[in-house]
């Protein structure tokens, strides 16, 4: 980042600010900073500063050469867009909702990185019923996944079941083939303790974590764990302080999926649905190439909401599809090379008895470092505000934001369902669930449609949505939000 | 508040979806009146409910509010399209908890191949658009076949075949019977 501030700054600024505002602001700091009031050393040079400031920012053609140059001669190794559904903030006496979509990308002048270091554990559900075809498919999956790692990768992998196993303590291994034979040997039997696997793997992550690192759990499962889900979730929050994210895969219908979506999202991952085993080891294969086009980690929203605004929801559209918990410090997990971080936020904005110009929404940063410059923590501002006016009718919200809420509805919707469906709610549930299948349709999802039909006609009888159908219809849902782009690279 | 054109579900100023059938609301949006979508006794009915949302039972000539108006060839019947949104066009059947927001189930629709979720309407501003929702036997405008999923547009006096079930589409403030004009 640039040590002079630029002109938007000077003159106090957002990026978007209008004529009016670039007019009004120069009026006010000229009335303090002119020479003739202020007598500090340096004020003409402040004043002449303003002045070109104030020159360039109101000619439309000068201010886009500006701005031009601005991105231009950046050297900030992110890029930030906003965009917002509406260009301005009617002024109603109700209140309203405003969406705003956040997308970073990693500038050009750092895209040619070279792949990053990974310190990783796979962490192994043992337990009896991982016994067969499941545990040889997760093996299979682990030997390729080492097999892939760089000579430099710092690797370990940690089995368990109701206690834990260290397989492979972390170091960096010359020979990976050599580890084949330990993950063979690898045998089912006991409970699912996940607690004690969590425990273990992120030991064995911490004897080599450092920020220079690109830090992860994998975690396989395929059960629930029982008493211990508070102490997991403890660790997550550490985890994700000392910047370890942490990925689960549950296999299988018989896994606790809220509970791993708690746990990843703290610690700034995602969950994945795995109903065929076959499946595995490509998602695997994925989950590996995503860690090597890691570009930023510890990748953290802080967000304060001005007086009357309220966050009514804020979900990760891509790089991982899932939905995020508003709290203090959203961990937002990781900014790809090849994919950008796109975060979409709805706000509940009250009416104000104030005539603004420019109303505040929220105000904040989004910090994070980089792994191959890890001595500093870069600071992201996050200014949102809309000029409050009447909109003009035939606005439409940008194509980002409509795409995204197409498919974040939905799985509001299967949200609500589910709710429903445990809350004993039989009819509202299969209702939905059916009005749900009309929108999967309407949007090319065969399958998801008749899967969704399928469980409104089973609560119907039995009164519970079927595991298997619950799961399908929430991830499947949640990897609708990536982008079609993504998509197509994710299914190629 | 805005009112959800599809379910009468009322959403905050802004919303660009319903939460409850999640319907797109931005096309509302032009136009504040929430007017019931039927002509007919059955007016009010939600499309969730097991009753098809276009009644299409009448013989009625095309009702002069309607935007667009379906005229199934061969036979006198004339279903109304009231409102701007998007409109399922199939056929209801037996045991099956989804039915079409235009259910042609009494019109011989399964003899003459119209699946249960055939094709989608969209009207918005101007525009009518169809799409081919992945049926089993087609849809076509003016005997030219659609890729299943990619909306096509439609205009006054266009020929829609559904398996073969033919529709002729009739926009507001054309009579009918008029014969396609090729623009």
């Amino acid at each position: 980042m640039s040590s002079k501030p630029s002109y938007y700054e000077i003159l106090g600024l957002p990026k978007e600010a209008t004529q009016e505002e670039i007019r009004r602001a120069y009026r006010e700091l000229s009335l303090r900073q002119h020479p003739d009031i202020n007598h500090s050393p340096g004020a003409n040079t402040q004043f002449l500063n303003l002045k070109e400031a104030f020159e360039t920012l109101i000619n439309p053609s000068r201010r886009k050469d500006y701005d031009h140059k601005l991105v231009q001669e950046s050297d900030a190794p992110i890029l930030e867009n906003v965009l917002y559904s509406r260009s301005r903030l009617p002024d109603l006496k109700e209140p309203q909702l405003l969406y705003v979509y956040l997308d970073y990308s990693v500038s050009s002048k750092f895209a040619s990185q070279v792949n990053p270091t990974l310190n990783f554990c796979l962490v192994i559900d043992r337990s009896t019923s991982m016994q067969g075809e499941r545990l040889d498919t997760v093996k299979a999956a682990a030997i390729e996944f080492i097999r892939q790692s760089k000579e430099d990768d710092v690797l370990s992998l940690v089995t368990f079941s109701d206690r834990a196993e260290v397989v492979l303590p972390a170091k960096r291994y010359p020979d990976h083939r050599s580890l084949e034979a330990q993950i063979h040997f690898i045998q089912a039997s006991g409970g699912t303790e996940i607690y004690q696997g969590l425990e273990a793997g992120f030991q064995q992550i911490q004897w080599n974590q450092n920020r220079a690192l690109v830090n992860h759990i994998i975690l396989i499962t395929d059960g629930h764990t029982y008493g211990d889900d508070l102490a997991c979730l403890d660790l997550a929050n550490r985890a994700a302080s000392q910047g370890v994210r942490i990925t689960a895969l549950g296999i299988g219908s018989d896994w606790n999926d809220d509970f791993l979506d708690n746990l990843t999202q703290i610690a700034g991952g995602n969950t994945y649905y795995i109903s065929k085993t076959s499946d595995l080891r490509k998602l695997m294969h994925e989950k590996f190439n995503s860690l090597n086009q890691v570009f930023a980690e510890r990748v953290f929203l802080k967000l304060k909401t001005a007086p009357r605004v309220a966050l009514g929801g804020i979900y990760r559209i891509q790089p991982e599809a899932a939905p995020l918990t508003a709290s203090e410090q959203i961990n937002l997990g990781t900014i790809l090379r090849d994919t950008n971080l796109s975060i979409l936020l709805e706000f509940i904005v009250q009416p104000i008895d104030e005539d603004l110009y420019r109303r505040e929404i929220a105000n904040g940063t989004v910090n994070l470092i980089l792994p191959s410059d890890p001595g500093t923590t870069h600071r992201i501002p996050v200014t949102l505000s809309r000029i409050v006016g009447s909109l003009d009718k035939k606005e439409m919200p940008p194509q980002e934001i409509i795409q995204a809420l197409t498919h974040i509805t939905l799985y509001r919707m299967q949200e609500r369902a589910r709710q429903e469906a445990s809350a004993g709610n039989v009819d509202e549930a299969s209702s939905r669930l059916q009005r749900l299948a009309t929108q999967f349709l309407s949007i090319g999802e065969k399958d998801l449609a008749q899967t969704a039909l399928m469980e409104a006609e089973r609560i119907q009888q039995t009164s519970m949505l079927s595991p298997e159908g619950e799961k399908a219809i929430k991830y499947a849902t949640r990897s609708l939000m990536l982008p079609r782009k993504a998509k197509e690279v994710r299914s190629s | 508040m805005i009112t959800c054109p599809h379910c009468g579900n009322k959403e905050l100023e802004g919303a660009l979806f319903c939460k409850e059938c999640g319907s797109q609301l931005l096309i509302e949006s032009e136009e504040k009146k929430t007017s019931r979508i039927d002509v007919n006794s059955e007016a009010g009915l939600y499309p969730t409910s097991r009753q098809p949302l276009y009644s299409s039972g009448l013989g009625y000539a095309p009702s002069s509010d309607a935007l667009v108006t379906l005229h199934l060839s061969g036979l006198d019947v004339y279903i109304p399209i009231m409102e701007e949104g998007e409109v399922i066009i199939g056929r209801s059947s037996e045991g099956q908890p989804m039915i079409p927001d235009i259910d042609l189930g009494k019109y011989k629709a399964f003899q003459s191949g119209v699946s249960r979720m055939h094709a989608a309407i969209r009207l918005f501003g101007n525009q009518i658009l169809i799409s081919d929702l992945g049926s089993s036997n087609g849809t076509s405008v003016n005997e030219t076949k659609l890729e299943p999923y990619s909306p096509h547009p439609l205009k006054n006096g266009d020929v829609i075949t559904l398996g073969r079930m033919r529709i002729e589409v009739i926009t507001k403030d054309m009579k009918p019977r008029t014969n396609s004009m090729e623009v």
